[in-house]
């Protein structure tokens, strides 16, 4: 096992009735950086992050997170003991409410059930969600209702979500569906800004992106990792090209 | 349109109504005459079985069917320590017992009976609500198994014929005594009145803290709640003890007030018809809880009286056409009507997009 790494998935494999979606992955990310994992659709980069999130039960394979095997814990201590925030392949959000409470409801403290009850809403730290809001360019829109968002505006609210979450680590599922191509040249910025004390792994389709802000890029098909390395090293390999870069 | 702008519409609108149904209520003996106060004294006890139902229907989004349970078992031991209090009572002597069981002595102090008419439903809700709230069980399935535990409450409560009076009930409770004597029908009627009040204030305290929206979030998007680190049954339980705890002490002033309970207080139409006040009025909101149980007890005072059995149909249709038409319930489409400015409804519009 790697000593420096943050998450470290070892062997992991998932059957859906016989199907293997998630086939033998070992994967090491190291604290602070930028992981892009891009695949066809159906290469099961959405389970593989369902299965570091708890979601779906591993049937084969161990999850270290700092160290320690986190491997089918309960989805919620995923996210409150260990850290491990995580926004939704389609945005994933309360439509409900507004942006600032949105943003309340994932601010990190006490999810203590009496804790809760002698809180006032109002007693929230102001100053957290403000600076969220500027992260995520929705200060105009603090007041404004999830669902009257553009599905752009909705994923950038659960990307400050998952900030009030205050993760360690950041899990994006294809962040950047539904925006235009300024949108996702600022969600970019945005992720390129918010990694360094914290890690982020982010699934992604639009190639201009990835670019702009992977480190490392993880390729994967058909449950399997194909080929892992720097942006113009995975965009030279002809294999990465057949299966991915050419469809 | 804003979502604060909204919210204070909503909330003036919702402090209106409050205060007209308040002022209704508070003058209604002075009109009414002693018999029709203690018949409001009765529907009063009901509103705060519905307020229940709103906290874990409306709030929660978790539809028990079998509310009536902590209602009828709080009536019961109410009734059982007021009867018990005065010695043997004559149901208990019909069938044979000469000397108090000693699982009853605690009740005879009325102010023990009261914990435990509380405290038991309360307890038993917490042992329900963890088997059936963690989550394996969900939607229609919580729904149903509340029903079925409603059902077997009101076989057994028919069967204890020794310590329940069974088919036949307990009588002769009497008024409440906060004060040493029992109140007079006004007194108790005031008595019952500022505990709804009470259960108001309480539920909407709930609804307002950093509590309130997390139940809320669970109602709208479980899932989410999860994935951002709520230990989601844990808050499910919790509302699900604490309305307990409220339709218990409902139970026990009904009880109280009416002077007898029969097995049909533990039952699925209590249960049900809860149900309906609040989905008639409109969840989530409080007052449409109190305005349905108030509006639809009130008509069928009115309407019994020419249609008879015909008046459950009549529900059954008025329940029908809310659904339909008013998905919010009747207070819910009153806070939210805005007969200004139509456009304003349109997606997006006032939107920062
Ligand atoms: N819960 C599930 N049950 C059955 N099949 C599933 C389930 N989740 C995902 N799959 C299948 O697993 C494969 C991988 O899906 P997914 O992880 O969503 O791919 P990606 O996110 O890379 O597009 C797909 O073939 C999908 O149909
Ligand atoms: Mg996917």
């Amino acid at each position: 096992m790697d000593d420096k790494a943050l998450l470290e998935l070892v062997n992991v494999s998932v059957d859906f009735r016989g199907f293997r979606a998630v086939d033998g992955v070992s994967m090491s990310v190291k604290a602070g950086e930028i992981r892009t994992i891009i695949g066809p659709n159906g290469a099961g980069k959405s389970t593989l992050i369902d299965l570091i999130t708890a979601k779906t039960k591993l049937r084969y394979g161990r999850i270290f997170f700092q160290g320690r095997d986190i491997t089918n814990r309960s989805p919620d201590s995923i996210a409150r003991i260990y850290g491990i925030g995580r926004k939704f392949q389609g945005p994933n959000v309360f439509g409900d409410m507004t942006v600032e409470e949105n943003l309340a409801l994932a601010l990190s403290g006490s999810r203590g059930v009496l804790r809760n009850l002698l809180r006032s809403e109002s007693e929230d730290a102001r100053g957290a969600i403000d600076g969220i809001l500027d992260t995520i360019e929705l200060a105009g829109a603090r007041r404004e209702m999830v669902s009257s968002l553009s599905h752009g505006e909705k994923q950038w609210v659960e990307i400050g979500m998952v900030l009030a979450q205050d993760a360690k680590l950041i899990i994006l599922d294809e962040p950047t569906t539904g925006m235009t191509a300024d949108e996702t040249y600022k969600t970019g910025e945005m992720i390129r800004a918010m990694s360094g004390d914290r890690t982020v792994i982010v699934t992604e389709h639009d190639m201009d992106f990835v670019r702009q802000v992977a480190q490392t890029v993880t390729v994967m098909n058909q449950g399997k990792i194909l080929a892992e390395g720097g942006f113009e090293e995975i965009s030279a390999n002809p294999e990465v090209i057949r299966v991915y870069l050419k469809e | 349109m804003g979502g604060i702008k909204k919210a204070r519409l909503i909330f003036t609108r919702r402090a209106g109504i409050n205060a007209l149904i308040l002022a209704f209520v508070a003058l209604y003996p002075v009109a009414a005459g002693a018999y029709r106060t203690d018949v409001l004294a009765k529907t009063l006890a009901l509103v705060i079985l519905a307020l229940s139902v709103d906290l874990l229907w409306g709030y929660t989004g978790i539809l028990s069917l079998g509310q009536a349970v902590p209602f009828g078992l709080g009536a019961y031991i109410a009734a059982i320590s007021d009867n018990v209090s005065r010695g043997i009572p004559d149901y208990m002597v019909t069938y044979g017992i000469t000397q108090l069981p000693a699982a009853f002595m605690p009740l005879t102090v009325p102010a023990v009976g009261v914990a435990l008419a509380v405290a038991v439903p309360a307890a038993l809700s917490y042992l329900i609500g963890r088997l059936l709230l963690s989550g394996r069980v969900r939607g229609v399935f919580v729904s149903l198994i509340t029903m079925a535990v409603a059902n077997v409450a009101t076989v057994y409560i028919n069967n204890a014929q020794k310590f329940t009076g069974g088919s036949n009930g307990i009588g002769d409770i009497t008024r409440p005594a906060p004060f040493g004597h029992a109140l007079s029908i006004y007194g108790n009627y005031y008595f019952v009145m500022a505990a709804a009040v009470l259960a108001y204030a309480f539920c909407y305290y709930i609804g307002s803290s950093r509590l309130g929206r997390v139940l809320g979030a669970i109602r709208a998007n479980e899932n989410r709640a999860v994935f951002i680190g709520y230990r989601v049954s844990d808050y499910k339980v919790f509302i699900y003890v604490v309305s307990a705890a409220l339709a218990a002490i409902a139970g026990m002033l009904y009880a109280r007030t009416t002077g007898m309970v029969s097995p049909a207080v533990t039952g699925i139409r209590l249960s049900t018809l809860a149900v309906i006040w609040v989905a008639v009025g409109g969840r989530g909101n409080l007052t449409g809880a109190v305005a349905g149980c108030l509006a639809l007890n009130g008509m069928e005072r009115f309407a019994a009286g020419f249609l008879g059995d015909a008046w459950e149909l009549a529900v059954g249709a008025i329940l029908l056409l809310i659904v339909f038409f008013m998905p919010d319930g009747v207070i819910g489409a009153v806070l939210r009507f805005r007969p200004l400015r139509p456009a304003a409804r349109a997606k997006g519009g006032g939107a920062g997009g």
